[in-house]
């Protein structure tokens, strides 16, 4: 299920947000800054804008994080470089359009692809995201894609050993 | 193949060998997740797996492009 580490990493929105919070634990063998794709990033941006009537598992999520659902639109839309990388995703058009012509991939998955290989990254997702489209366009691309179980420790969030 | 180096100096490692992000956004804002007691860590944790924060962000972003 998560295949060996030394390696980058490729996020998915979960994973981003904790990490744009500043609380995203990396285990030993992560290079670098955790990294994401601006699909995923606008994904989770059009959810923290979304107006909810009722108090949402977000609003939950950031009052359990300390900010405001608001602040934790700001941290994901102008994420710390430190914490967060969102890749520009002009860089991988050509391979986005590949992608996704050959494969009938979606952007979401199309970008994750193109990014993670790039950088020749593992993709880390939480159990929510761990089937279907993305899933199993990751698997057939042949890139390592693992679910990440998270808990609390001092300092934040890291993935269940 | 990208820099994927350029900020980790910032990270902190731990006796446990888990890096550990900087304590504050690079504007001086505390990082108040990380500063959260482990009663609600493990809440937050908690709540991200049970899917919940997944089923409302499916719910609210209805576009095929950006579905999972």
């Amino acid at each position: 299920l998560n295949p060996p580490l030394p390696a980058a990493l490729v996020v998915d929105d979960h994973l981003a947000l904790v990490a744009a919070l500043g609380a995203l634990v990396l285990p030993g063998g992560v290079v670098g800054t955790p990294t994401t794709t601006y699909a995923w990033q606008l994904r989770l941006s059009q959810a923290l804008v979304a107006e909810r009537t009722t108090t949402g598992a977000l609003q939950r999520l950031a009052s359990l994080a300390g900010v405001t659902k608001s602040e934790a639109l700001f941290r994901v839309t102008r994420p710390d470089p430190r914490l967060l990388d969102v890749v520009d995703p002009r860089a991988f058009v050509w391979d986005v359009a590949s992608h996704r012509v050959a494969h009938s991939s979606n952007q979401l998955a199309a970008e994750t692809i193109a990014v993670a290989r790039h950088m020749g990254a593992v993709v880390r997702v939480v159990e929510a995201n761990s089937r279907g489209h993305l899933h199993d366009q990751v698997v057939a691309s042949g890139l390592e894609f693992g679910v990440w179980r998270l808990r609390g420790v001092d300092g934040g969030l890291t993935p269940e050993e | 193949m990208f820099d994927v180096s350029e900020h980790s100096t910032d990270w902190t490692i731990g006796e446990d060998g888990r890096r550990y992000p900087p304590r504050t956004q690079l504007d001086g804002t505390p990082n108040q997740a990380s500063g959260r007691s482990r009663a609600q860590l493990a809440e937050l944790a908690e709540l991200i797996n049970s899917g919940d924060v997944a089923r409302e962000i499916d719910e609210l972003v209805d576009d095929p492009d950006l579905a999972v």
